[in-house]
Order: structure tokens, then sequence, then C-alpha cells
């Protein structure tokens, strides 16, 4: 569903990834595990059109991905929730939840099936998004995403600074996705999480992939993090 | 006391004016990062196409239309042709680079239209009580119904919402199917028409003339600054407080002394609050 061939990316001039490869298939989960720098925001970023792609390929589906123009990877099947800044706090929830369907020319009525499944959405959907508390805001920020039913998710960090019950509610979101047939990657610190979710895990260094396993392997761990 | 009823109605004609020409300006900062200091010279060519509409069509109504587009695309073509350029420049960059824009705008009107004056005849005539010319209420009605209808279209519409979502948050908003580069193009023409619409309405009350813009420039620049750069409300609220102030200060002295309080006043605002109003509420 998604595969990288020797991507290379960063800002500017400044290359932060080298000869990346890496493959979801659909109904997969993949993690991207690695210290804090080595590259695995950029490379969410890159595939997303938010990091300057340098060479490379990325493939989704059986189509090349030629353009990096953020705005149309919602139409081409790519959904992306950042791990800051993953939603337009000035805006109501529900203002939130129209951005993508006004820009797909899709109807208003289809947050309907997200307000039936995210009830504290509907209850909220007149208040600012900004004054949402952390787990709420990342709630919003998939249900955005899902409205569209991507083929392939891009979700960076979201647990960072949750709380405990907010996370079983975002574990939960991420196996759902699965379910319904899409392919994720996954960009996570919390290792129980990964170890729960992950069908794979593509292990970072310093802007490269140099490891990949079959779901959580402790010595891999302790290889590229330094925990067991 | 009829006076001062007077003076608050001419305040309120002025506020409108000015409130026409700062949105422009409040906007492009605040979507588009860009300090734009040939705003007034938009203002200035929304004038001068009017007249010169005018000179050909006899109609000043079907010309003030006419130049606002007009303007409208010439200066959101502009700012765009830069845009792309300059994405992420700081707003000094920006500045100094409107500043040029500005200049040699100013030089093209002295070079195409000369120095003198150009007016056209007042659209209509006839008094209202308090407000005095029927077409300075008509102007400061026509602003209020353009300024409702910005917010109308910002508020209620398929594009406002992703223009709002831009602004908010651009990469939240692009990875979401918005197309900030639509939401640019959008911005830039509906803040050049702005300032054209405010130039086409004063024209018969000023005339046209090329250092027209300065002037409106730095009062529609104060009153956005103190509003806080980039918010709407903020620039509509400092705006009518400043063509209130000014017209009531006309009572008691010169206005050439009465604009210095102005700018006194909103500096005072700025040192006290530094967000300007926005903070205020």
């Amino acid at each position: 569903m998604l595969e990288l061939e020797n991507l290379d990316a960063g800002y500017g001039k400044v290359q932060i990834l080298r000869d990346v490869g890496l493959h979801v298939g659909a109904g997969e989960i993949v993690g991207l595990v690695g210290r804090n720098g080595v590259g695995k925001s950029t490379t969410l970023r890159a595939i997303v059109g938010l990091a300057r792609r340098m060479a490379g390929r990325i493939r989704v589906g059986a189509r090349l991905l030629e353009t990096s123009d953020p705005s149309r990877m919602a139409s081409l099947g790519i959904g992306y929730v950042a791990q800051h800044q993953e939603i337009c706090p000035d805006l109501t929830v529900e203002e939130n939840l129209l951005v993508p369907l006004f820009a797909s020319r899709r109807s208003p009525r289809c947050i309907g099936p997200i307000y039936e499944r995210f009830g504290r959405l509907r209850e909220r959907a007149r208040q600012r998004a900004g004054s949402l508390s952390g787990g709420e805001r990342k709630v919003l920020a998939f249900a955005r995403i899902m409205l569209l039913e991507p083929d392939v998710y891009l979700i960076d960090e979201p647990t960072e600074g949750l709380m405990p019950s907010a996370v079983a509610e975002i574990a939960a979101l991420v196996a759902g996705m699965r379910e319904s047939g899409a392919a994720v990657l996954l960009v996570e610190q919390d290792l129980g999480l990964i170890r729960k979710l992950c069908d794979r895990i593509y292990w970072m260094n310093v802007g490269r992939v140099e490891a990949c396993t079959d779901g959580f392997d402790a010595a891999t761990a302790d290889r590229f993090l330094g925990v067991k | 006391m009829e006076q001062i009823a007077a003076q608050l109605a001419n305040g309120l004609v002025v506020g409108t004016t000015i409130a026409l020409t700062a949105l422009g300006l409040t906007l492009v900062f605040g979507i588009l990062h860009i300090v734009n200091l040939s705003h007034g010279e938009f203002y200035m060519m929304g004038a001068y196409f009017t007249w010169a509409a005018h000179s050909v069509l006899g109609n000043f109504w079907a010309s003030a239309v006419l130049a606002a587009l007009a303007t409208g695309l010439v200066g959101g073509a502009l700012l765009l042709a830069f845009a792309g350029r300059l994405a992420g420049a700081g707003p000094l960059r920006w500045a100094l680079l409107t500043l040029g824009f500005g200049y040699v705008l100013r030089e093209l009107a002295h070079l195409l239209f000369g120095n003198d004056f150009k007016l056209v005849d007042l659209p209509l005539e006839g008094t209202v009580p308090y407000f005095g010319g029927l077409y300075r209420v008509v102007v400061m009605l026509a602003s209020i119904a353009l300024i409702a209808a910005l917010a109308l279209f910002l508020g209620k519409t398929r594009y406002g919402v992703m223009i709002r979502a831009i602004a908010s948050n651009r990469e939240a908003a692009q990875v979401a199917g918005v197309s900030a580069r639509k939401v640019y193009a959008w911005i830039a023409f509906i803040s050049a028409l702005l300032a054209g619409a405010a130039g086409a309405f004063m024209l018969p009350i000023t005339s046209a003339y090329p250092t027209m813009g300065l002037e409106i420039l730095i009062m529609a620049f104060v009153v956005v600054v103190v509003g806080g750069m980039g918010n709407i409300r903020g620039a509509l609220v400092a705006s009518l407080f400043a063509g209130l102030l000014q017209s009531v200060l006309i009572l008691v002295m010169k206005p050439s002394f009465a604009m210095i309080v102005v700018l006194c006043t909103f500096m005072l605002v700025l040192v006290l609050r530094r967000e300007g109003v926005r903070a205020a509420w």
C-alpha cells in the first residue's frame, strides 16, 4: 500500500533522511522507532510534502506519488496526523471537521457518523478547538482525517503527553484503522503501545532505516534506544 | 450638543473608511504574513482607476465597482508574484519590498496622471441631518455593507472556513486538502479590492493625487497594530475609535493636532497593552 524507496529528504539544503526504504501493507500497522532527532517525523512529513524530498520514490498503492503538494495528499488517500499543532485552534470543533469536507467538496452531512462515534465532539461542536484538552484535540485530529477514509494513515506520536485513559482511546482508534483495511505508519515513543499495536517495526538511526523486525524485539530496542 | 452629534456622525464616516482600508491590511498580514507598506498605493490606485473609468463611462458607481475589481486584480497579482519566492521571509523583508512597490506605484501615478488633483463631481447631492452630505452617508453604508459581506464570507461560507483554517494552522489545513495557493490568491485579491474600493469612495471627497495613499496607510497601519496584527475585530474597533476620536477632537483643536492626539493615544495603548486591544476582550 505504501512504499518508500531510497528516500532522501530534509529542510532547505539540510539533508536529514538518507536512503530510507520501508513498506506498509493494507491492514497493517507498522511502527517507526528511534531516538529523538533521527528523522522519524521527517519521514512522515516528507511523504506528505511538508519536508523537501531530494531523491527516491514513494508509491501509494500502484501509483507513484509525484506531487509534493501537501493539499493534494488527502485526495490521494493519505491522511496525516501531526505530532503538534494537529488541528486549527481558532476554528470551532465543527469547523475543523468541515474543513476536509469542504476541501474535497463533500456534503457537511458526512459529519453525522463521526458525531455518532465521538459523542464528545458533538457536545463541543461550537467550542473553539484550541480550548480542548490534549486528548480531545487528538481525537479531533483523528476524526478530521478519518472523515476522508484514507488508504494510508501517517500518525506522528499521537500519545505524547496524554493521560493513560486518553492513550487507551487513541490506541483503540489506531487498532480500528487496521480493521478497516488501511495501512498505518505509526511514529511512537511509547514502547508499550508499539509492542501492542505494531505488526512490524522499522528502527531508525541518524536519518536511516537500519533494521526491521516482525513485532517488538527487546534486543533491537536495546540496540537502538538503549532500553530493554 | 448638535455640533457634537454631527462630529460623532462624521467620525463614523471617517472610521468606516479607515476600517475598509485597515481590513485589507490586517487580512494580508494575518493570513499571508505580509506587511504590506504599498497598501496605501492600492487605495490610490482605486481612486485613479475610478477617475479614469469615469472619464470614459461617465457613471461614477459603475466606475467605482470596476476600479475596485481592477485594483483587486492588479494589487493581488503584485503580492502573489512575490509571495512564492519570499515564502517564509520575515516581515522586515516584506516591509522593504512593499515599500519599494509603493514608491514605484506613486512614481507611476506621477508619470501617468501628473501632480494635479483629479476630481469627479459628487455623484449624490443633498444632505442628511447630522451626517452632512448624502454621498458621505452612502459611502459609510456601502463601507459597512462591504465589511458585513466580508464578515459573512469569512464566517459562513465554505471558502471562508478554509481561509480561516489556513490562517489558524496552515499545515493542518493543507493536509486536510485546503490549497494554500488558492487561499493566498483570494486574500491578496480581497485585500487589494478593499483598498481599491476605499480609494474609489473617497475620490469625490478628497480627489486623487499620487501621495494620497501615504496618509491613509499611516492611520490604517496604526489601527491594525493597535487592533492586534491580523485581528479583524480589533481592526474594526480601532478604526471606529480613531474616526470618532479624531472627529470629536476637531471640535476643540486644529485637525493636525487632533491627528497627533489620536496617534499619541494609540501609542499609549500599545505601551500599556503590547498586543493591542485584542487582549482587552
